[in-house]
């Protein structure tokens, strides 16, 4: 990728690993584990990291996956545009 | 986005310094059109991949893994250097960079430089950034003439930032420095409108403050603000401090330290010592980490101190510069955990800033090892410190007496 261009001309996909099972998730596909699975994307860890976010068993990534681990990882404030 | 002391706009707060008088200035143009209209060619620019001549101190931090303004920045939309291209599209203002530069926003996250009044006159600084250091270079004949005048010393510019500010819904963070922020009248002045217009309730406020002195009226301003950053600037808990940040001396910086430190604890304040490494201040620095490993506090710095050339931690002879790399190396070793793994891109979470230090540290480690000696820039370095001593009546060699050879034989 050279520009931004390049950037929204690329498919990306993220790389997700449930139980030692790997498979392609889209960039803002909604994600849903059970609880006691051991999940990475793209290498992240994300159970059982984030257990303690799961409720009733489940964990729902229920926005891009990226602006969701911004914020669990305490990387601090995320803007918004507004409008 | 950023506005200088004389009121010259630049699009952003780490941007090397250009002569402001190049820059568009908001006596001619309004902060809004400036970020929504003068803006689009750096954007476009960068979104056309261009590395930009005017980003060159966040390079070179980035080549030193310490974390650059241009790091921190990307942060706050959601972009990481690492997964750069999947965090970048999965940002929440993808859509905005895919308007090709253009925007109706509004700056949402400032960095406010009041003027250079101020007390201080530390040896690292200059005029523009000093007023009483502009006095002493004009006294001493190092200028001919003083830095143009602030802009905060017009009411009317003033009033006309305040009220991008209030009618700003969205502003995030706002960062004060001066000069000498408690002293210029134009702080008081800002957050007196922003607390009578609410936005005290959402904004989160940084300033810096060269621990000389304390403000009350100050003080219960900013114990308004819903999220205060405080940044206290100090180079060393030697005397070295005294020297380098003349005239404040040691006694008076741990008073107002413990001062603004209580208050910032009574309100859960962000606290950060800032420093700004030079020559000088490195064979002391570890005592700055020391303390802030015990306060539980971090340390930051803008960059790699570039200019003036000469007080650039470089300008140390790799002789002399082994003996503080092996200081600093041991201070790492006896403070790394062995949980620690990953750069810590939010370098003011304040849950990791054990790792942060560290992390800070090593970026000097990185420095002094890679950067190539400059030492021929002693003589220009002992002739200034010469001048200012002058009429400052102290001398170097009373404060750094391990460099006294290195000193003679450049001059001194």
């Amino acid at each position: 990728m050279k520009n931004f261009s390049d950037l929204l001309a690329t498919e990306l996909h993220l790389d997700v690993v449930i139980n030692g099972v790997n498979r392609v998730a889209g960039l803002s596909e909604s994600l849903i584990f059970d609880q006691d699975d051991v999940v990475t994307v793209d290498g992240i860890g994300v159970l059982p990291e984030y257990q303690h976010m799961a409720v009733d068993g489940v964990l729902h990534i229920d926005q891009p996956f990226y602006c969701w681990y911004h914020t669990v990882s305490g990387q601090g404030w995320l803007l918004r545009p507004c409008g | 986005m950023r506005i200088g002391n004389t009121g010259n706009f630049e699009y952003c707060r780490w941007a090397m310094e250009q002569d402001p008088s190049q820059s568009e200035n908001i006596r001619d143009i309004s902060p809004v059109d400036f970020f929504q209209k003068s803006m689009v060619p750096v954007r476009q620019a960068l979104l056309a991949g261009e590395a930009l001549s005017r980003c060159g101190e966040c390079y070179q931090m980035e080549q030193h893994h310490k974390i650059s303004g241009r790091q921190k920045q990307l942060l706050k939309t959601g972009i990481r250097l690492e997964h750069f291209e999947k965090t970048m599209a999965s940002s929440p203002w993808v859509t905005e960079f895919s308007k090709g530069g253009a925007t109706d926003q509004l700056p949402q996250d400032w960095q406010i430089e009041l003027g250079n009044h101020c007390n201080s006159a530390c040896v690292f600084c200059v005029p523009e950034f000093s007023s009483r250091l502009a006095m002493e270079h004009q006294q001493l004949g190092l200028i001919t003439q003083l830095p143009p005048p602030s802009w905060t010393d017009d009411p009317k510019l003033v009033d006309r930032f305040i009220d991008t500010l209030t009618r700003s819904p969205h502003i995030q963070y706002l960062h004060f420095i001066g000069g000498e922020t408690l002293i210029t009248p134009a702080f008081k002045t800002i957050l007196t409108a922003l607390t009578s217009s609410g936005r005290n309730r959402t904004v989160a406020l940084g300033f810096t403050t060269n621990l000389s002195l304390w403000r009350e009226d100050i003080a219960d301003l900013l114990s308004q603000f819903a999220s205060v950053h405080l940044g206290m600037s100090l180079e060393s808990f030697t005397p070295i401090n005294d020297y380098v940040r003349w005239p404040v001396d040691l006694h008076t910086m741990n008073h107002m330290l413990a001062r603004w430190t209580d208050l910032a604890r009574q309100h859960n304040w962000y606290i950060t010592l800032r420093t700004t490494p030079t020559i000088l201040s490195l064979s002391s620095l570890l005592t700055v980490y020391d303390y802030a490993w015990e306060q539980g506090v971090s340390v930051e710095s803008c960059n790699f101190l570039n200019r003036p050339e000469f007080m650039r931690p470089a300008v140390l002879p790799s002789r002399y510069r082994q003996q503080e790399l092996d200081r600093m190396k041991a201070w790492i070793a006896q403070h790394t955990k062995d949980s620690d793994h990953g750069d810590i891109i939010n370098i003011r979470d304040p849950n990791v800033f054990q790792q942060q230090l560290v992390q800070d540290l090593q970026s000097y480690v990185n420095y002094l090892e890679a950067e190539s000696d400059q030492s021929w820039r002693l003589p220009a370095l002992v002739q200034y410190l010469k001048t200012l001593e002058t009429k400052r009546g102290n001398s170097i060699l009373d404060y750094l007496p391990k460099y006294e050879e290195l000193f003679r034989s450049a001059g001194y």
